[in-house]
């Protein structure tokens, strides 16, 4: 692996971890303030961490178009594709992981529940299309 | 963030980004969309790069400039275009751009 790639790599597991470790210390602290000292109620642990959960998707959406991990694309087509794909799905992500948080801060529960799980299948399937579709396109012009 | 605030500022460089929106291009032929010397360009790159707005990709033996913006950055530029009038001609300003490191055609 050259050098470049190793930094890319380190810095792509250094931001899982902060990312991951956000996410299990909120856990944790919510846990506690429910459990240990009963200063939120059972409710309102799980919606919060929900709400977190949903923030966490929102970041991981919103920094997908900047990560450029694994091998590089050999031709400015196939970056294009890439970069197509990245945006989307970032955008996608963004927005379904805010609606996500949003609904769990304030929608009724069964609500929240599945319209938080329709945001995300949402988000998913642009992505996963967008994704064939740019395919697909590439595919063809670069056959003709 | 501050680097992206002052990569942003620029016209010229809000107009690289919206160009390498589009695809990704090699330095010649972005700096063929400006009626600015080569120098300057490589300046602009330099500053979009330091700010982590624009990655270089080594494709064969020419080099691509592909975008690197987060989507709220990439809000952000379209919000900066919103109040910024993009079709003022682009200008060098020596106060704006640091001093090129290197002398030549750009990267």
């Amino acid at each position: 692996m050259s050098d470049e790639a190793t930094i890319r790599a380190r810095q792509s597991i250094r931001r899982a971890l902060v990312q991951t470790g956000a996410l299990l210390v909120g856990t944790l602290l919510l846990t506690v303030a429910h459990k240990l000292f009963g200063w939120i109620d059972n409710d309102t642990t799980t919606r919060a961490l929900m709400v977190l959960f949903g923030l966490f998707l929102a970041a991981m959406g919103n920094t997908m178009p900047k990560q450029n991990d694994g091998p590089p694309s050999p031709t400015p087509e196939l970056v294009a594709v890439r970069q197509s794909i990245t945006r989307v799905g970032g955008r996608a992500m963004l927005i379904g992981g805010l609606v996500w948080a949003v609904l769990w801060a304030f929608a009724p529960r069964d609500v929240a529940q599945v319209g938080g799980i329709l945001a995300i299948v949402t988000a998913v399937i642009v992505m996963l299309v967008h994704a064939v579709w740019r395919f697909r396109t590439h595919r063809r012009s670069s056959a003709s | 963030m501050n680097t992206v605030f002052k990569a942003l500022s620029d016209p010229t460089r809000r107009k690289v980004l919206e160009l390498l929106r589009k695809q990704p291009m090699t330095a010649g032929e972005l700096a063929g969309h400006f009626p600015v010397s080569r120098p300057t360009m490589s300046a602009h790159f330099a500053v979009l790069r330091e700010a982590d707005l624009i990655e270089p990709t080594k494709i064969g033996t020419t080099i691509t400039y592909q975008l690197k913006l987060s989507v709220l950055e990439d809000a952000l530029l379209g919000f900066v275009g919103l109040f910024s009038d993009s079709r003022k001609p682009t200008t060098d300003n020596p106060q704006d751009i640091p001093e090129p490191t290197q002398k030549g055609p750009a990267e």
